[in-house]
């Protein structure tokens, strides 16, 4: 009796594992997704006709050829274009047209399209998708571009043919320095929409010499484009809300251009209650003076010295920040989330203020800004 | 010194009920709680430490007055026949009951996660055999593979926990305290569910070496699991966002997929995180298996306890396939232990209790 | 060759042997029925050489001397008795005493050796024989003579081919019982230590020694040992290996229970931790039960170096142990199921390695650690020189060749490799033949359900080890029993603590024997380091 029992454990187990392996894909039977591009696509209207069509270009990429050995197939990349209403329908005519399967656990970057982005409905929807999908981690790189995303991702790149590699390492890089784009990640952005509706997107553009560029913003909110942001305008929403690190700033001073790099920055917002709500943006701003001294023209600096090249840092940091609040204003969206530290700090306040319909605070609201400059080391050795 | 004697130590009783309240519920508290408490529903698991200790007095009152006699021979020898009877198949049934939800879960969770294209019956049918083959030996071994097994799955979660402490922004749960206090008491209730399982501490009474410990183990269980749920949770709204944690069904598989340092050996670091969930569920599983067998032989004075192994993996495995998808597990699981959870934990110790104050008072 | 222990009579039985191939026959009073029974015991042995010899005295007496060839030390035989017999002369006159036996007599008067016994047993006699003593067998007396004069050829003692070191002595056990319990004597200069002989097998009579210091070691424990030990009848011992299998708790499991060394220092500190150590005679390997998993690790080496670097070295042999049976299974699972656990450029470079590859990654494994196997026993089997130079062919070029064909992909030769390697890295053999065959296991569970077979893998080795036991010491201590013997057994295992807080026997001493180190000045111990400030400084000043 007992042996019986063990020869049909036996069985059913021998029966487990000759029906196959159900999840087991061969490593190079797999196409490696690293980033992918998402557009609206033109001219194509939906049997239902609100929702417009996605174009999703996929990069598939030459497994042997990405690490440098020879082998069957011609390029490196190979680009294959999908037009479908929903991102698991491109998924299955993709299927349909490869010889492996589709990967998605090594995505590192999504570029979104200009049109994509503007178009609120599609725009959720896909995000939808992809933040429900297991196989999305939620450390993608999120970027932006203006015109065609599939431009972006299938454009020359001297460095790496690969976008997607391009994205990983440059926003790994914790030496690099900062200050020109702030990294958007899938699960940071879903989080930002939630809870403020607002959020941001870096912004990848072509440059002339065959390579790409990570620089300005793109401010979404509602799922809906709003407007592009330049660097200075990013520069100085780092300054505000965000992670800085060697961002250097110029100014003239006594005839030679003088370069004083951020090393790191604290911001504390505060906010008065006098007749209406104000703001103050207190900066608190570490650096050094790294270029513009010479040992000719060095003669050691004095308190005075020092004074002056504060204050003509402070106005230009001023200057910058400046820029940015005016623009924030005049597109009438918190990306600064600055609304968002005043419900942090004190709710009250916030429900007081927030107006009958819901809209916004800051659009009336004076900002002032405190910005308080400390250089640690002039770089001159004496 | 090392006889079988069918015996574990103090130590060995905290690590299994550590292990017992590190079940699939923890996966789902972070949402419950952010429900009703929203950013501030770290506090929840906190206070919820008093709550388990309430549930801790109750049922030691009633273990310290019998040591070395499980919950089988408590209700034979203080109620009559055929109401003990009831008690116990009703026990059974309980743990039988959350046995196989918590199976089917836990299947549904390897599943998405791990496995999407395999039958979820075979991923529950191996893991419940292989529990079966452990609990097979008795309790002494089960209780030292929970020793081993404790190192396997605090040191992966300490690193993982660690490197998410570091990398999240806290901000997000400022503002404090805008909530009000009927829903932090509703919360925190709920939240307490959490430690239910220590009603297994109705059976292991019996076998403990030192039954006079079991206090202070069952207070560093409690300890160290409100701290670990009060400790994700907060991870869960930082790193999630308040209306993810509230709407997804499990936020803490989204914590461990939001975990990844690129540039390291391991990217996606959520497999630290996986493996100690395995492992945490086998000891749960395979201690609910022991637990059921040994009500089963000591009511009928077998003198082997793992007869009614084998005999319960069937049954086990038909309640784990019954609810056909994970919309319904989940309400069943949520609804189960909401109802039932409290019966064996509060009120029956209780009842116990008196009535052997009573026989004692009397005789 | 399989000797299965059997319990059947008939075959021994005869006129002159019991059914345990004792002699039951009896040591008559006559000589001539002595030598008879000697004549037919010994009927086609060329090697035993038998000689009857008269002692002329007052009243001339005849012996008769049994001895094999070869396994005596002639010497002693022939100079300090025979030469004694031959020569009566010098002791005409001597003999005073009537009432002393003629055995008494060749004892006190005519064998120039203290090893000399006398016995009223057949089966005795001829056993000394066998083992190389002399029986002299005299006329007239129901007694014989067993003179010790031991001395065949043997290996003389060595460094011990499995387990050598850098630093420690350097001798190792050979195949005579008597030099090995001299090897461990020399270092335990203790009365208390108990070498308790049994003879062992029907047909081969080896000589079992138990060995154990009497107050540390549990009596309960060499109960144990010496009932397992009777439990069978076997006939013949070759080799330690048949004691360790028979005396072991759970056959099923491929994990050794017992283990064999073959260095007398780490058998003597274990006799000194309480353990119980078997010398088997025609065995170079002793025996030390009860083993746990954690005693494999110990080599005797880490306690002669200093703590930090042997710390690092404990730590990397678990780790390298623990790769050298996860590690294809664990390849596979993530290969296959889970590619996002590697980094991505690591990822691409595998994939790339592996296009043109026919078969699938499981089947390559299993391939690839056949091979190796394959290598590894024609290595042993071939002569000398020819032996090493497969070995390194068979792993380098015909795995490169391998490689060009496209068979395998070459991250499967480094990860098989290096497997190979891991697996040598453990001190106990044993062990790494239990991990070659619980991969297997790993690898089946990985191929088929990933990352979550691999742990469920993982899982039911684990349980299989809680459950093990060795003599009743669970075979994972003191991993999990910490809270037994205060956690002084962890001082141990990952880390080697330096050696003067290692104060206290672990718990397979007996309880009273506790304190192994104490500072001299102190009764209790306490763990103070060498030239510690504490007691102040030699030259009697306090500052450091």
């Amino acid at each position: 009796m007992k042996k019986r029992i063990v020869y049909m454990l036996m069985l059913i187990g021998t029966m487990f594992i000759l029906t196959g392996c159900w999840d087991s894909v061969e490593l190079n039977d797999r196409h490696v997704v690293l980033e992918l591009a998402l557009d609206k696509a033109e001219n194509v209207q939906n049997k239902i006709g609100q929702e417009g069509y996605y174009e999703v270009t996929y990069t598939i990429p030459d497994m042997k050829k990405l690490s440098g050995a020879d082998s069957l197939s011609e390029d490196v990349k190979t680009k294959m274009v999908t037009v479908s209403p929903t991102l698991v329908k491109s998924i299955d005519e993709m299927e349909a047209k490869m010889q492996n399967t589709l990967t998605f656990s090594h995505v590192k970057a999504i570029v979104l399209g200009e049109d994509l982005l503007k178009d609120k409905q599609l725009f959720e929807n896909i995000i939808n998708s992809i933040s429900r999908n297991i196989d999305f981690s939620r450390g993608i790189n999120l970027l932006a571009t203006k015109g065609k995303a599939s431009d972006i991702t299938q454009g020359e790149n001297y460095q790496n043919p690969m976008l997607g590699l391009y994205i990983m390492k440059y926003f790994d890089n914790t030496e690099k320095l900062t200050g020109n784009a702030k990294q958007q990640s899938m699960g940071t952005m879903l989080r930002e929409i939630q809870e403020t509706s607002i959020t941001t997107l870096p912004i990848i553009s072509k440059t002339e010499e065959k390579s790409m560029k990570i620089g300005g913003a793109a401010v979404i909110k509602d799922y809906e484009l709003v407007d592009w942001l330049s660097e200075d305008e990013v520069r100085g929403m780092t300054l505000i809300d965000g992670k800085i690190k060697g961002m250097p700033v110029v100014i003239e001073y006594k005839g030679n251009y003088l370069t004083y790099t951020i090393k790191e920055k604290k911001t504390n917002i505060e906010f008065k209650e006098g007749k209406n709500l104000e703001t103050v943006i207190n900066l608190r701003i570490h650096g050094e003076i790294t270029e513009g001294l010479s040992a000719m023209n060095s003669k050691i600096f004095d308190r005075n010295d020092i004074d002056q090249i504060t204050e003509l840092l402070r106005n230009k940091i001023n200057e910058k920040l400046q820029l940015v609040i005016e623009k924030e204003k005049a597109i009438d969206v918190d990306f600064l989330n600055i609304e968002l530290a005043l419900y942090r700090k004190s709710p009250k306040l916030w429900n007081k203020y927030r107006g009958q319909d819901n809209s916004s605070i800051i659009s009336n609201m004076k900002i002032d800004l405190n910005t308080d400059i400390i250089i640690e080391n002039t770089g001159i050795i004496e | 010194m090392f006889s079988h004697n069918g015996k574990i130590s103090a130590r060995q009783v905290m690590i299994l009920l550590i292990l017992q309240m590190l079940n699939m519920n923890m996966l789902i508290m972070p949402r419950i709680g952010a429900n009703y408490l929203g950013r501030n529903s770290y506090i929840a698991p906190i206070i919820a430490i008093l709550i388990g200790l309430i549930y801790l007095f109750c049922v030691t009152s009633l273990t310290t007055k019998f040591p070395k006699s499980t919950f089988v021979e408590i209700t034979k020898e203080l109620l009559p026949n055929w109401i003990s009877y009831i008690l116990i198949v009703a026990f059974a049934a309980k743990l039988v009951i959350s046995v196989g939800l918590e199976l089917r879960m836990f299947g549904e969770l390897v599943n998405q996660v791990m496995l999407p294209r395999t039958p979820i019956s075979i991923i529950m049918i191996v893991f419940i055999l292989s529990a079966a083959y452990l609990v097979k030996s008795g309790i002494e071994s089960t209780g030292r593979m929970s020793e081993i097994l404790i190192y396997f799955i605090a040191v992966p979660l300490i690193i993982a926990l660690l490197i998410m402490i570091f990398k999240t922004d806290y901000r997000e749960v400022l503002p404090f305290f805008q909530v009000d206090p009927t829903d932090v008491g509703i919360g925190t209730v709920l939240v307490s569910f959490m430690f239910v399982p220590l009603e297994i501490l109705l059976m292991l009474n019996g076998l403990m070496k030192h039954p006079n410990r079991v206090r202070k183990s069952g207070i560093r269980a409690i300890i160290v699991v409100g701290v670990l749920q009060a400790i994700i949770t907060l991870l869960c709204i930082t790193q999630n966002g308040l209306q993810e944690t509230q709407t997804q069904m499990w936020p803490v598989i989204v914590l461990m997929k939001s975990l990844g340092m690129n540039d390291t050996i391991v990217e996606n670091q959520e497999v630290l995180l996986l493996i100690m969930w395995v492992f945490s569920i086998y000891m749960y599983i395979s201690t609910s298996l022991y637990i059921i067998s040994l009500i089963g032989s000591r009511s009928y004075k077998f003198k082997r306890e793992n007869v009614f192994i084998l005999p319960a993996v069937p049954i086990i495995l038909f309640i784990a396939l019954f609810p056909n998808d994970l919309g319904v597990v989940y309400s069943y699981y949520v609804r189960f232990e909401y109802y039932y959870g409290i019966w064996f934990i509060i009120p029956i110790p209780l009842i116990l209790v008196l009535i052997a104050k009573m026989r004692r008072g009397r005789g | 060759m399989t000797y299965k222990s059997r319990q059947q009579t008939v075959s021994n039985e005869d006129h002159l042997h019991d059914k345990d191939n004792n002699i039951s026959a009896v040591l008559s009073e006559s000589l001539d029925d002595n030598i008879k029974i000697i004549e037919e015991l010994f009927k086609n042995c060329a090697d035993i050489v038998k000689r009857e010899v008269k002692v002329d005295c007052e009243q001339p007496f005849r012996i008769y001397g049994v001895y094999t060839d070869g396994l005596i030390n002639r010497d002693i035989l022939e100079r300090y008795l025979l030469t004694t017999i031959l020569n009566y002369k010098n002791l005409q006159g001597q003999i005073k005493d009537p009432e002393t036996t003629r055995t008494q007599l060749i004892m006190q008067h005519f064998s120039a050796t203290f090893d000399v016994k006398e016995t009223d047993k057949m089966n005795d006699l001829v056993k000394a024989t066998l083992s190389g003593d002399s029986a002299i067998f005299v006329e007239g007396c129901s007694k014989g003579l067993i003179i010790a004069t031991r001395g065949w050829p043997g290996r003389s003692i060595g460094e011990p081919s499995t387990e050598s070191v850098v630093r420690g002595p350097r001798d190792g056990f050979t195949e005579t019982i008597r030099f090995n319990t001299v090897l461990v004597r020399r270092r335990i200069r203790d009365t208390k230590l108990k070498f308790k002989a049994i003879s062992y097998g029907t047909r081969s009579k080896t000589d079992i020694v138990i060995a154990y210091i009497e107050d540390i070691a549990k009596p309960e424990l060499v109960n144990e040992v010496e009932e397992r030990l009777d439990k069978y009848v076997i006939d013949a011992i070759l080799d330690s290996g048949y004691i360790e299998q028979l005396i072991e708790d759970s056959w099923k499991s491929p994990f050794p229970q017992t283990q064999a060394t073959e260095r007398p220092d780490k058998f003597a500190a274990s006799l000194l931790e309480g353990k119980v150590g078997i010398l088997v005679d025609t065995s170079p390997f002793g025996i030390i039960v009860p083993a746990t998993l954690n005693s494999f690790y110990q080599a005797s080496e880490d306690y002669y170096q200093r703590w930090q670097i042997m710390s690092f070295t404990r730590i990397l042999r678990y780790l390298v142990s623990f790769l050298s049976f996860t590690l294809p299974g664990l390849y596979i699972a993530t290969l296959n199921f889970h590619p996002e656990i590697l980094p991505t450029p690591f990822a691409i470079s595998i994939a790339a390695s592996r296009e043109g590859v026919s078969f699938s990654t499981v089947t390559e494994v299993i391939l690839m650690e056949i091979v190796f196997e394959l290598f590894r026993e024609a290595g042993i089997r071939a002569p000398g020189a020819i032996g090493h130079v497969i070995s390194l062919v068979g792993g380098l070029v015909i795995g490169q060749a391998l490689v060009d064909a496209s068979i395998i992909s070459p991250m499967i030769l480094i990860i098989i490799a290096f497997t190979a390697i891991c697996t040598f890295a453990v001190p106990d053999y044993n062990l790494t033949s239990a991990y070659r065959l619980v991969r297997y296991l790993f690898v089946l569970f990985a191929a088929v359900f990933g990352l979550y077979g691999f742990l469920l893998a993982m899982l039911l080795v684990l349980a299989h080890l809680s459950s093990l036991e060795s003599f009743k010491v669970p075979y994972l201590a003191p991993y999990n029993i910490s809270d037994q013997n205060g956690s002084n057994d962890l001082k141990d295992t990952f880390f080697r603590f330096p050696i003067f807080t290692q104060t206290t026997r672990p718990i397979f001493a007996r309880a009273m024997q506790k304190t192994r180190l104490r500072l001299k000045n102190r009764e209790t111990s306490g763990d103070v380091p060498p030239a510690s400030t504490k007691q102040g400084n030699r030259d009697g000043s306090d500052q450091k």
